[in-house]
């Protein structure tokens, strides 16, 4: 219940502070479009707010007052005109309730998802137990990704925990598939059709898995798809510009690929305005305004790690600078999609196992997208523009993964939603069962999606399993480390420490009593083509000590690793863990170990008390 | 031929297409993973 409340409450606070900005920029929206915009625009100064608090201190009482300004100016929100209930609308609306709620029951299981373990929610834990908000260079990388949307996961989680944090994204979910609905409307659809585009976002297979986890993906969506929306309303002017530039810039603020749905979203409507000889200086607001939200951003990590962009492009940068996605572009080289970039619009919704896995489920964009283009409505088309622009720009500078075309999850639902209303309104005798079959056969393909997606999350909250039984299985065992995590969580004292010889860090394990193992100075090393230096028995041994190492975790799958530099880490793996062979552990489970370190440190002085082998002749 | 029977035509055609394709590509995998989540749960 905490995890519903808080998520309501910071919903409220971005309302509260975006929609003095929503009335005064939202110029030619209609009244819902303008309610809908406040929250995003909320977002910025929010965020703001929960940097500047949690810089000076971040806990549960300091975020609070993060939160207040926000709720203040909530009361002055249009309270009474709410519209009818969406779930009273039958069909699309009774099925959007249900995936809705799923996703709202999911949220309040723990997290299970690979990256909200590995750090949307690790590194908030850490901050929470440092007891202040700021990247730390050396940690990890993903803390210098623009911060937009983890400050707001890092409010939900101080206020209530990891449930909060995943509510809080079911939200950004609910905002997507909102903003969903109203660009369908934009596009000529009815109350179906924006029904319609609501549900197609929140039941992609991708939605049912990460829609109850941390991500940064839905509120980049919810941005990209209130950006468009406004664009294609009216002709630009200088305040809707100005939302426009706000949008893409906490867009970018989110994820970096927002810059790119930017260009996407940009370069197609200026070039129409260019052609119909309209005015071209919105457009430059709007790109100038969105570059200006970025620029803090930039500046903070140029100061910090001399990359504006830390980690991306790291050579360019710094000189000896790592290429740091290097093992994982590395690893992504070995996908083969059939037909290349011609082949996409096939490959990408039916073989979507050769990318990334089935993150659609069934191809329901596939199936609506050729009705919503065809004919003469020129928006659909523009907005299949931009979206065709972002899919080459994505072929062109990501890794091939369908979860990067996020960005673009509001336009693909809202034109597949137009189109299969309009193949819908068909007045044919035939037809209707057809229909009827076709949407029969895909609901019930998605409805296993669900389900298993479902299967994983709904037991431990139903109390049939515990998160160790959960999570202590093949799918979630290695990045989860849950039981060695578990065991520390119990028995380590303050003032203790553990060294970790693991893969990444995961949320389940103590994250400020982990010892760091780069020294001062030596996070540009870590960063750079020469590395962080080899250290010897001995200096590891007496950093062990000095620091109170108390215990060793040791993963089961140390080494398998594609992002060997998303965190500091593996230093100690080869000088540690030979020696771990002979030590009984204290803790053994099949997602790793964990070992008294005492022995382990003996054993370093031992190997540093040793003569050096002579080398071979 | 009216405009309504094309798409009704059209619709049925490629929604024959989009979901042979992927039943095709996928079933396999959707139908093993499904009995071992069902056989997990």
């Amino acid at each position: 219940m905490t995890a519903v409340i808080v998520s309501l409450l910071i919903l409220m606070s971005l309302a509260g502070l975006g929609r003095p900005l929503a009335e005064r920029l939202g110029a030619g929206l209609g009244a819902g479009e303008r309610l809908a915009l406040a929250p995003l625009l909320g977002a910025l100064p929010l965020a703001a707010l929960v940097q500047a608090v949690g810089y000076w201190r971040y806990d549960f009482l300091s975020m609070c007052v993060a939160l207040l300004p926000g709720l203040l100016l909530a009361v002055r929100l249009p309270w009474r005109t709410m519209p009818r209930p969406f779930w009273s609308f039958w069909p699309w609306g009774g099925l959007l309730a249900a995936v809705l709620g799923l996703s709202v029951l999911s949220a309040l299981a723990p997290p299970m998802d690979h990256d909200t373990i590995r750090y949307h929610l690790t590194l908030p834990r850490r901050d929470l137990e440092l007891g202040h908000i700021w990247p730390w260079f050396g940690g990890s990388i993903y803390e210098f990704f623009p911060p937009l949307a983890s400050l707001l996961t890092r409010l939900a989680y101080a206020l209530g925990d990891a449930s909060a944090a995943q509510m809080l994204n079911v939200v950004w979910m609910g905002l997507a598939a909102l903003w969903a609905a109203l660009l369908a409307g934009r596009l000529g659809g009815g109350h179906q059709a924006m029904l319609g585009a609501a549900l197609l976002l929140v039941a992609q297979r991708i939605s049912l898995n990460l829609g109850p986890a941390v991500t940064v993906d839905y509120p980049l969506a919810a941005f990209v798809g209130a950006a468009v929306t406004l664009a294609v309303a009216a002709p630009l002017r200088s305040r809707r510009a100005l939302a426009l530039g706000l949008l893409l810039g906490s867009a970018m603020a989110c994820k970096y690929q927002g810059g790119v749905a930017a260009v996407a979203v940009l370069l197609p409507l200026a070039g129409v305005a260019l052609a119909r000889r309209q005015i071209l200086w919105p457009w430059f607001l709007a790109g100038s305004t969105a570059a200006l939200v970025l620029l803090p951003i930039l500046v903070r990590n140029w100061a910090i790690t001399g990359n504006p962009v830390f980690p991306v492009a790291h050579p360019l940068f710094v000189a000896d600078g790592l290429d740091v996605f290097a093992p994982f572009t590395q690893a992504m080289t070995r996908q083969n999609i059939p037909g290349g970039i011609w082949g996409l619009p096939w490959s990408m919704f039916i073989l979507q196992d050769k990318f990334d896995g089935l993150q659609w489920g069934y191809p329901f964009f596939m199936l609506g997208l050729p009705f919503a283009i065809a004919g003469k409505d020129r928006l659909g088309l523009m907005v299949a523009a931009i979206v065709g622009l972002y899919v080459v720009l994505w072929w062109l500078t990501m890794p091939h993964l369908l979860r990067f075309l996020l960005p673009v999850l509001v336009l693909l639902a809202a034109l597949a939603a137009v189109g299969l209303e309009k193949v819908a309104a068909a007045k044919v005798g035939w037809f209707r069962p057809v229909l009827v079959a076709t949407f029969g056969v895909a609901i019930s393909i998605q409805a296993l999606f669900a389900g298993s997606s479902a299967l994983y999350r709904l037991p431990i909250l139903l109390g049939q399993v515990s998160v160790q039984q959960a999570l202590e299985v093949p799918a979630f065992r290695y990045y989860s480390q849950v039981s060695p995590c578990l065991w520390l969580d119990r028995n380590l004292r303050d003032g203790e420490r553990y060294v970790a010889l693991i893969n990444d860090p995961s949320y389940f394990c103590p994250q400020s009593s982990a010892l760091h193992s780069l020294r001062p100075g030596e996070a540009a090393l870590f960063y750079s083509r020469s590395g962080a230096p080899p250290l010897s028995a001995a200096e590891t041994a007496r950093w062990f000590r000095q620091e109170n190492v108390r215990y060793v975790v040791w993963v089961s799958n140390l080494g398998a690793d594609d992002e060997r530099f998303a965190f500091a880490k593996h230093r100690f793996d080869q000088l540690v863990a030979p020696l771990l062979a002979s030590q009984p552990p204290l803790l053994d489970s099949a997602s790793g170990r964990v070992y008294a370190a005492e022995p382990v440190i003996a054993a370093l002085e031992q190997a540093s008390r040793q003569p050096p082998r002579p080398a071979d002749p | 031929m009216n405009k309504d029977n094309r798409l009704a035509l059209a619709f049925t055609l490629w929604a024959l297409v989009v979901t042979v394709s992927f039943l095709w590509a996928n079933g396999g995998q959707m139908a093993a993973k499904l009995a071992e989540r069902l056989g997990s749960s």
